[in-house]
């Protein structure tokens, strides 16, 4: 008579924790959507976005128009930019993550300029 | 009425971890690029027999073949080459890198990136006019937030300031060849310092920038050309015997008239010298393993 109902509490027991661990699991895989917090949500959620960029040497200009167009986001680069030369090989990364790996290969920066439109620029220089 | 039978929680997780497994996880398999992980330099092999490949073959072949996303800066100035590469991630990158004159870095997003390092004489710069005008009006502007007053500065006037403010020890120190740090001295002397050493590194070329700035701004619809020669001798010559040499880099400005033709003129000169330190730093073997992964010697 005692021990069914120490199964069950143990059963119980037991799927209260497996249910916990989904949650965890699927509070994990979804976390990186919101890494970024500086940008509008509706932005936020286009720069996840996966895009493809394959193809020969291009332009920094050529790309932006080729992320805008993969994510619906105005993506622009600063007219002093426009023609610096690149050749990316991306397939399946997110505009964010091209947008900040480019930053990081020539020491730019991108943000939000207005909701929706994003500007790659020169990073200010550092005072000497 | 009959009783609902309560849910069991353990069944709801089952049901739960299934949905996840069967819905969520090849989801998110199929959308994420697989990044290149630290250990995959080292344990993955790359296979290339590729003749008269440029950088941009070469980028494109090990992209497919690693399922790895590779930013590229520029195009390299260099003839194609023949690969024949059966070997690990990193070797393979180091041989590809340092034939076309470029550094790679596996980025934390599992990205390759690889950027000019400008070590062959023959590479240069992009030379697009208005990103180096760009780049002056930034040399301007930083220089200008420097706060120091360089007009009617001169050498003499701040280094005797420098010396007549640093302790008694310290002048016989410096005297005697040794060396002081910064944290040594007092407020007083390491503004005269710091004031020498913007007087020195920024104020000879507050003009250059400015002059280089109008220039360029005036230049739309030309063309900009990076020269490079070596100060009266031959270049491939004396890089491939490492002799100390002068190289002469000259910016073109390259104005093309309707008829097509080609007239250039030299905007700035640069001369750099190029030394020889081999035996006093030895260049580490490309295919030891680094401790970051792309990082150089």
């Amino acid at each position: 008579m005692q021990s069914k109902p120490q199964r069950s509490r143990g059963t119980e027991r037991l799927g209260n924790r497996v249910l916990a661990v989904v949650i965890l699991l699927a509070i994990c895989s979804v976390s990186p959507l919101r890494a970024q917090d500086a940008f509008s949500p509706d932005t936020t959620e286009k720069l996840h976005q996966r895009v493809q960029l394959t193809g020969e040497s291009t332009t920094l200009a050529q790309i932006a128009a080729q992320l805008s167009k993969q994510t619906g986001l105005k993506i622009e680069a600063a007219a002093y930019l426009g023609k610096h030369r690149l050749n990316l090989q991306c397939d399946g990364d997110s505009a964010e993550t091209i947008l900040k790996t480019l930053a990081n290969l020539n020491d730019w920066q991108w943000r939000e300029v207005d909701k929706g439109v994003i500007l790659i620029s020169r990073a200010p220089g550092r005072r000497p | 009425m009959p009783r609902l039978q309560p849910f069991p929680r353990w069944q709801l997780a089952q049901r739960i971890a299934c949905c996840y497994s069967l819905l969520v996880l090849p989801a998110l398999c199929a959308a994420q690029h697989q990044p290149l992980l630290p250990a995959d330099l080292d344990n993955k092999v790359v296979k290339v027999d590729v003749k008269a490949a440029t950088l941009e073959t070469m980028v494109a072949l090990l992209a497919k073949q690693l399922n790895v996303s590779i930013y590229v800066d520029d195009t390299p100035h260099h003839a194609p080459i023949d690969f024949m590469i059966e070997t690990t991630v990193r070797k393979a990158l180091n041989r590809i890198a340092d034939a076309y004159d470029y550094e790679w870095k596996l980025t934390k997003s599992g990205a390759i990136t690889m950027v000019k390092r400008f070590q062959d004489p023959a590479e240069f710069p992009q030379t697009e006019p208005a990103e180096w005008q760009q780049t002056a009006k930034d040399a301007l502007r930083l220089i200008g937030e420097t706060e120091h007053d360089f007009s009617g500065a001169s050498d003499g006037r701040i280094l005797q300031g420098f010396v007549s403010n640093v302790t008694f020890e310290q002048a016989i120190a410096l005297l005697s060849g040794q060396r002081l740090t910064g944290r040594m001295l007092e407020e007083r002397p390491l503004s005269y310092l710091r004031e020498y050493m913007y007087l020195k590194a920024l104020a000879s070329t507050v003009g250059v920038w400015g002059a280089l700035g109008e220039i360029l701004q005036q230049m739309s619809g030309n063309a900009l050309q990076w020269h490079t020669e070596l100060d009266g001798s031959d270049l491939a010559a004396s890089v491939k015997e490492k002799r100390e040499q002068k190289l002469l880099h000259t910016l073109l400005v390259v104005n093309t008239d309707k008829a097509g033709v080609k007239q250039s003129y030299p905007l700035a000169t640069v001369t750099i010298v190029l030394v020889d330190d081999s035996e006093k730093n030895p260049k580490k073997p490309l295919d030891s393993p680094d401790t970051s992964p792309g990082e150089k010697p």
